[in-house]
């Protein structure tokens, strides 16, 4: 199950707007673009190619081929890495025997591709690709695969060798097997429970070579395809399947950000396919936006006194920055403030940089902007005045505004000498939440959606009562067939009463807590919570956190003390009790561009102990793409169907669907299955997050 | 009249044109803070001037074609250093090299020093721009700077691995490819790895190799380089090719 809050605010209709944007940046003409395959990812129709689509594409497929469909996703992580995520839908077969228990629900089954560019094109080497089709362990579809690619003006050849799914027809013998016996027969079965990589069975078993051809026709938008594939569909899992020629042939058409495939398979297939694609990289949206306040380059006819009516109403209507407080002493203009809208700390910056200079006395020579959120001191921005003034009044041929500030640890001079009013009171707020979950036996797609309401009092910047109620709008929850799965779970059920929880009640109480934090030394933040903390389980906790400014590194630990939450009522609890932990690494390494890894290593909720690897990849729109694994000690056996924890999401920021700037992302989970090992207790507050104006990774 | 022929007359044309505009061509006042040579002649600032002041006295004196425009700043930094190691290098290598390989050595050699080279401020410099958008009109710091204005350029430049630089006259609607085919390339040159220097000093690769499908169209008085094919073990030709790609970025032409 799938749990998180997004907002939905426009987000299907908002798709159009932000992601037609992508206009052409340049008048040249654009090289055609790969196009996908069938089971989504570069490719002819049934064969990949060792084509790469653009760095931060992506593609949402659809296709259809009488006996399957095809729903996938087709990412471009890196020039080097593509990977797919398919749902199939077998025409042919029901979900199960059992209509009480998935109606009349044909089969679905999930997958994963990956693909590698190992060699480039070159003038007489074609480009490379390894592959991994379905490599999740129970797919439908599993193969591996090389591909050889290699473009002569319109036409683009394509060589391969496929084993497994790919390979079926073994119309060559296995290279490997020559080898070595235990590479001529395919292992059967799955090891554990499914979920994990096989590689026991790579490159094993039948081997067939595949290849083909694509035209890029005169008329730029189509392209014509003639593929020979390896596969016979003897043992395919919609039945064995006739296939008249191994020949395939088919046309693409492309129309804007869409592109349209019909095509001719075995023979006897009639097949089609709708593809979106748009880039994370290039994505944006026209903004509505004040003009920049203008400086002027003499500042010597500036009033000696500042106006500071228009200046906090020009900060805030026009850099988003609501001031908290205001010094100016000797030769320093000092201001404490949120920055509320603009998602580009250097355009933030600028803004109010410009607000204040444009009023500033010539003898006042430095701003310190000392940026708080979260009610926490998190940055101070130190503008050198003189050479601003001069960089945004366009006093220098190539001006440079960012070399005009430091962004640094908060000088202590900047917070003694300012009288900052703490914040305090009640405070209220409501937020939509859409959970939803693929690939169920009741329905394939099956959803909640409503609202978090929270209130809170603020005794001050450190203490807080916060409590959070959910409550449902739209849901088809009503709909499940059963509620606590019936697979014998030898972990504790810290996750697994999921659907319990989220079918009590239309209105339930989320969390309620107290809540207290500061920064205790010098880019050393902690935090203390007790309360109901989250959905299953209240307890109390406490995290650190070291993050110094603009740092690629940062490490903390966290450490709670919970017992699981009762799905019966709002308020008890059942007996199971536990102490969860970890110590957490968040580093951004240099060798891989706009990449956070994060390693949670501790115990988890279920008593296993290991670590959560996160990885996450930023693009230029600010979109965020991220995948996690936990691997414990707690083994497949126990774990269940999938053999361990691992997810998805894709982070999107607001800003992309609004006209005017704004802060906040949304996030869009996929989970293939959650069961009970490797599950963190999703504390209502992460440092992590709290903290991210220090070295923003997402913004 | 060949291309090379017309183009030299322009040249002159120009130059003329610029001299009997403004007589105190260099005669400098020592106090002068900012100094600028529009093609031939000096003038002199002594408040620093904007780009608009810079460009006002010559500005409608010619159909200039903007895009080709470029700034040049003459007092600071000097390649000179980078380029007496490209000629060493392109030295070394061609005495330890086939004659048709030390022809085109050679003559790349000769080419390059001939070049006058200044640091070039990447800038957009249009004085319609410069007059409406504050962001397009910056103010000089003191210094003293080399200002080209063109007409429209009619032709493109080749550099590199060839035996000796052309012009071809400018084509529109042309993609790189085709001008390529009227190139008599060596048989080191690089042509999966070509770089276009921009008018407006940017610099794009384009390859026109059979498999690389992208098709670049170059703009008038663009500059293409042809770099040496890059051997396996030595990154020798690596280096001359990004000296090459440097000097061509910051010559004075």
């Amino acid at each position: 199950m799938q749990k998180n809050a997004f907002t939905l605010s426009l987000l299907a209709i908002a798709c159009n707007a932000a992601f037609a944007a992508n206009a052409q940046s340049s008048w040249q003409l654009s090289a055609a673009k790969p196009s996908q395959a069938v089971h989504g990812g570069v490719g002819l129709i049934q064969v990949p190619t060792a084509r790469m689509a653009d760095e931060g594409s992506v593609s949402l497929n659809y296709t259809d081929n009488n006996e399957y469909r095809f729903w996938s996703v087709s990412i471009q992580l890196f020039p080097w890495l593509e990977t797919s995520a398919r749902y199939t839908d077998v025409r042919t077969r029901l979900y199960s025997d059992s209509p009480g228990f998935s109606n009349d629900q044909t089969l679905k089954d999930k997958g994963l591709d990956v693909k590698f560019r190992v060699w480039q094109e070159s003038n007489y080497t074609p480009e490379v690709a390894i592959g991994l089709r379905d490599f999740g362990g129970t797919g439908l579809f599993e193969s591996e695969f090389v591909s050889l690619s290699k473009k002569l003006g319109a036409f683009d050849f394509h060589l391969g060798m496929g084993w497994g799914y790919l390979g079926a027809a073994g119309n060559i013998t296995n290279p490997f097997c020559e080898v070595r016996q235990s590479f001529c027969e395919r292992p059967g079965g799955i090891s554990g429970q499914g979920g994990k990589i096989e590689f026991r069975k790579f490159f094993k078993g039948a081997a067939s070579l595949f290849g083909g051809v694509d035209y890029q026709t005169p008329w730029q938008p189509l392209t014509l395809k003639l593929e020979y594939e390896g596969n016979n569909y003897v043992n395919d899992a919609a039945g064995e399947l006739p296939q008249n020629s191994r020949w395939n042939f088919g046309a693409s058409y492309r129309w804007q950000d869409l592109t349209f495939d019909l095509n001719y398979q075995r023979g006897n297939t009639v097949g089609f396919g709708v593809h979106y694609a748009f880039n994370m990289h290039s994505a944006n949206q026209i903004k509505i936006k004040p003009a920049p306040v203008a400086v002027s380059a003499d500042r010597s006819q500036h009033p000696a006194s500042i106006n500071f009516n228009t200046l906090t109403t020009n900060l805030y209507y026009n850099a988003a920055f609501l001031p908290k407080t205001i010094h100016v002493a000797n030769n320093e203009f000092i201001i404490h403030g949120t920055s509320f809208a603009y998602r580009d700390d250097n355009e933030a910056t600028e803004r109010v940089g410009r607000i204040i200079a444009s009023q500033l006395p010539e003898h006042i020579k430095t701003i310190r902007v000392v940026e708080h959120a979260n009610n926490l001191v998190q940055v101070e921005k130190v503008i050198d005045v003189d050479a601003f003034v001069s960089a945004v009044a366009y006093q220098e041929l190539q001006p440079d505004i960012r070399s005009t500030y430091v962004r640094q640890q908060p000088d202590e001079n900047s917070l003694s000498i300012v009288e900052v009013p703490e914040y305090k009171g009640f405070y209220t707020g409501a937020e939509v939440f859409w959970v939803q979950s693929f690939g169920n036996p009741e329905y394939f797609y099956m959803y909640q959606g409503g609202l978090y309401l929270g209130a809170g009092y603020r005794f001050n910047s450190d203490f807080s009562l916060a409590a959070t109620g959910k409550l449902t709008v739209l849901e088809n929850f009503d709909k499940f067939n059963f509620k606590v799965d019936a697979i014998e779970s030898r972990l504790p059920r810290v996750r697994t009463f999921v659907r319990e929880y989220v079918t009590r009640s239309k209105f339930g109480m989320e969390n309620m807590y107290g809540h207290w934090q500061k920064e205790i030394a010098p880019a050393v933040f902690a935090q203390a919570y007790a309360g109901y903390l989250e959905t299953m389980f209240g307890g109390a906790g406490a995290e650190v956190l070291y993050r110094p400014v603009d740092s690629t590194f940062s490490f903390g630990f966290d450490l709670n003390y919970v017992r699981q939450r009762s799905y019966e009522d709002d308020f008890s609890f059942f007996d199971y009790k536990t102490l969860t932990g970890h110590f957490n690494i968040y580093w951004q390494p240099s060798f891989l561009p706009d990449t956070r890894l994060t390693f949670n290593i501790g115990q988890f909720l279920a008593k296993d102990k290991g670590v959560n690897f996160d990885f996450a990849k930023r693009f230029d729109s600010g979109i965020i793409v991220g995948g996690y694994a936990a691997i414990t000690d707690a083994s497949s056996a126990d774990y269940g169907e999938g053999s361990f924890t691992k997810g998805f999401y894709i982070s999107i920021p607001f800003d992309l669907f609004s006209v005017k700037p704004a802060k906040g992302r949304g996030r869009i989970p996929w989970v293939p299955i959650g069961r009970d090992g490797g599950q963190p207790l999703n504390r209502p507050i992460k440092l992590i997050d709290i903290t991210e104006q220090r070295s923003p990774f997402f913004d | 009249m060949s291309i090379k022929e017309f183009f030299l007359l322009t040249l002159l044309a120009v130059a003329t044109t610029d001299l009997t505009a403004m007589e105190q061509s260099d005669a400098l006042t020592t106090d002068a803070k900012v100094e600028v040579r529009v093609n031939s002649t000096l003038y002199a600032f002594e408040q620093l001037p904007t780009l608009a002041e810079v460009l006002e006295p010559v500005a409608l004196k010619q159909q200039w074609y903007w895009p080709a425009s470029k700034l040049f700043r003459l007092n600071t930094v000097s390649l000179e250093p980078q380029r007496q190691v490209l000629l060493t290098k392109l030295q070394h290598i061609a005495s330890n090299s086939t004659p048709e390989q030390q022809n085109v050595l050679l003559a790349l050699q000769a080419e390059v020093s001939g070049w006058q080279l200044a640091e070039r401020v990447l800038i957009t410099v249009d004085y319609d721009l410069a007059r409406i958008a504050p962001a397009k009109n910056p103010r000089f710091t003191p210094g003293t700077y080399q200002l080209l204005l063109n007409e429209r350029p009619s032709y493109l430049s080749f550099v590199g691995a060839i035996s000796s630089s052309v012009r071809l006259a400018y084509q529109p609607a042309t993609s790189l490819n085709e001008y390529i085919k009227n190139i008599r390339l060596s048989s080191f040159a690089d042509t999966a790895n070509l770089y276009v220097v921009k008018p407006n000093g940017e610099v794009v690769k384009a390859g026109v190799q059979l498999w690389q499908s992208s098709q670049l169209q170059p703009e008038p008085g663009a500059m293409v380089i042809i770099p040496f094919q890059v051997g396996w073990l030595s990154d020798e030709m690596a280096e001359i090719n990004e000296l090459l790609i440097t000097l061509a970025v910051n010559r004075v032409y």
